[in-house]
């Protein structure tokens, strides 16, 4: 009897551990054949809206293409936090979950785990701008250039607002540091006056004098960076203050854009051809499946995340792929066909993709004024 | 000239909502010895339930204020008798109710990022009417500020001075291990004086959230610069927080005058430690005896 007790207790014993190495071993020659994406994105903590709008997105391409292409792929997310050493932390464990590529959301993120990427030899596609990124070669950047937008907003500041001067505010954080500082730049190389050049917190009590100093050597029009409540506080604040020119700003109003006060004053803003209320069928199509999956309205963000992960999976033709050679074909990217239009990735490793100017309707509506 | 005297105004006006988050921090820090992190928690969650009461009940702003401000309160308690007082009961250091309060802040952000998401959210896109004196400007909403909050400190401050409750309030800051001994509840004393402090932070909370609009992650930022207008003017008397309150406003205001608004937090902590440097008790602070510290 106690041998036959013994006897089953081991053959069980031999069935767990054996039909688990058996699942092991399927799941394994399965995952061969899945491209594994790791997002380290801002998933909690300030950034996080930005960071679920971009996940989102991605799950949402995820099953698209899981659907119809014959390579699979697999996004895997972890929170960066938006901090250096969460990211660091995020990029190590996808590291052991065996990602082949790496997708980072915002300049932090990316500049945190970009030496160990290429040391690693990981391509690292990122939802950045970061000029000292792109200088890393394994760097991809998914997002228009600072000089590419900002250019064109000079373009349609100049050519079309026409001011005789312009006060330039923008928050105290890299890109819109760079931002503002590229538009100053722009702006006094063509004739333009610059009566001052602002900084702010994201949340800053001090709004009103930050704007009342703005304000002071009566710019003819305000040329605006930022994001969180003090950017809507200062937009409004403008208006308040009693300032009826043109104010021009870029796509991260869309995160605001409820919140801000709608005045019959011009608002103007560079943007893509992605807007909520969208005539365009394929973007009709977009947000309402995004809304209906996850019961939210998808903003600038996740477009951006959308289409850059795009980019990504129509480049993964075979099941031969090796990550850098992977990286090599999306540099390739030219005119794919996108929910935004036609995009590509230029030779510098930037998104080129069409922009536009928009304007704020006093009924609360955008319009494109500027193609 | 004129805009050195506006940015003076936005300044004062700034001070007096400021004032009463110096309050609700300095009654807890002096009487309860609780660096009141939570407060930050308060802060935020006053403004959130302004923005559900009237967007998910369709309550009018009158309404919703009053009732705000009674939830507001209602959490402050409950800080207290979940939290505080348990670790009093435990006789648990300082550091470790500090711990705890920092969890109540953490936890509390979180889920209301959960709940609200993290982008902004606004209880009035309205323009504010401005008014005009001499080049100089002010909007209706400051004024409110201003004098609603205004009148908040200055009636504490009053009730302090004058009322017995009150006074006991304050006296237990300065010597909390006699309340007891006195045979004076010191149970009920502690809650009144978080209820009293998350009144003088509801109110300022309210006016803020509808001036500048809502975002999880706001109440630190608040909560430090409340601390150090407590600090700068001096713990132990009342009116220096407001004082501390109104100068650090004041000069938060003014650096954007000549520096960039990138320079705020560092000037303002720099005055606080150079003013602790020569004077620790802060402006107005008392110098106590060895035995009394």
């Amino acid at each position: 009897m106690k041998k036959l007790i013994w006897g089953l207790v081991i053959v069980a014993v031999v069935a767990v551990f054996g039909g688990r190495a058996w699942y092991l071993h399927k799941q394994s020659t399965a995952e061969k054949n899945v491209v594994k994406i790791g997002a380290i994105l801002p998933l909690s903590g300030v950034m996080s809206h930005n960071g679920e709008m971009a996940l989102n997105a991605m799950k949402m391409l995820e099953d698209k293409v899981n659907a119809t292409q014959s390579v699979k792929v697999k996004v895997v997310a972890e929170d960066g936090k938006f901090t250096t050493k969460d990211s660091l932390s995020a990029f190590r464990k996808l590291q052991s979950a065996g990602i082949d590529l790496i997708l980072a959301y915002g300049d932090v993120p990316s500049k945190a785990i970009v030496y160990i990427a290429k040391e690693q030899n990981i391509p690292l596609f990122t939802v950045s701008d970061g000029k000292d990124l792109n200088a890393v070669p394994v760097v991809v950047n998914l997002i228009p250039k600072n000089e590419y937008m900002i250019d064109y907003m000079t373009k349609f500041v100049v050519e079309d607002v026409k001011p005789e001067s312009v006060a330039v505010i923008h928050q105290k954080d890299l890109a819109a540091i760079e931002k503002g500082d590229l538009m100053v730049k722009n702006l006094k190389d063509a004739g333009i006056t610059v009566t001052k050049q602002e900084q702010f917190a994201f949340d800053a009590p001090e709004v009103r004098s930050i704007v009342s100093k703005a304000l002071y050597g009566d710019p003819k029009a305000v040329v605006f960076f930022g994001w969180g409540p003090a950017y809507t506080a200062i937009l409004n604040t403008l208006r308040e203050q009693g300032f009826k020119g043109p104010i021009i700003t870029d796509w991260n109003i869309s995160a605001v854009f409820d919140s801000l006060a709608k005045t019959a004053y011009p608002l103007y803003w560079m943007d893509t051809y992605f807007d909520e209320h969208s005539t365009l069928p394929e973007v009709q199509k977009f947000v309402a499946e995004y809304k209906q999956r996850y019961n939210m309205v998808p903003d600038i963000f996740a477009m951006l995340s959308y289409i850059g992960t795009q980019t990504i999976t129509s480049s993964l033709k075979t099941n031969n792929y090796q990550p850098m050679t992977v990286m090599q074909d999306v540099i390739k990217t030219h005119d794919l066909p996108t929910v935004l239009g036609k995009v590509s990735i230029g030779d510098d490793r930037y998104l080129e993709l069409p922009l536009v100017i928009k304007q704020m309707q006093s009924d609360g509506t955008a319009k494109i004024v500027k193609e | 000239m004129t805009l050195l005297l506006q940015l003076f105004i936005n300044g004062l006006v700034q001070g007096m909502p400021l004032a009463c988050l110096a309050v609700g921090f300095g009654l807890v820090y002096r009487s309860l010895r609780i660096f009141h992190l939570a407060m930050g928690a308060q802060f935020i969650l006053t403004g959130y339930i302004l923005y559900a009461l009237m967007n998910w009940f369709n309550m009018g702003l009158m309404t919703a204020i009053p009732l705000t401000i009674v939830l507001a309160v209602a959490f402050g308690a409950l800080i207290e008798k979940g939290v505080y007082l348990p670790f009093f009961n435990k006789k648990s250091s300082a550091g470790v109710t500090m711990i705890a309060s920092l969890g109540v802040m953490i936890i509390v952000e979180n889920v209301i990022a959960l709940i609200f998401g993290n982008n902004v959210k606004s209880i009035s896109t309205d323009l504010e009417p401005i008014y005009l004196w001499h080049g100089l400007k002010i909007t209706r909403i400051q004024l409110i500020q201003m004098l609603v909050c205004g009148a908040c400190f200055v009636g504490l401050g009053v009730l302090v001075q004058k009322n017995k409750w009150f006074k006991v309030i304050w006296a237990m800051g300065d010597q909390p291990k006699l309340v007891p001994v006195m045979g004076l509840p010191l149970t009920k004393i502690r809650l009144a004086i978080m209820c009293l402090s998350a009144f003088m932070v509801a109110v300022p909370s309210v006016l803020i959230g509808y001036d500048v609009g809502l975002e999880p992650h706001t109440g630190m930022n608040y909560l430090l610069t409340a601390s150090v207008a407590v600090f700068f003017g001096g713990l132990d008397k009342y009116w220096a927080w407001g004082f501390g309150a109104i100068c650090v406003a004041i000069m938060q205001s003014i650096v954007v005058w000549q520096f960039s608004g990138e320079w705020i937090s560092l000037v303002t902590f720099a005055t606080l430690v150079f003013v602790l440097l020569f004077k620790p008790n802060g402006i107005f602070g008392v110098r106590k005896r060895m035995e009394e510290e």
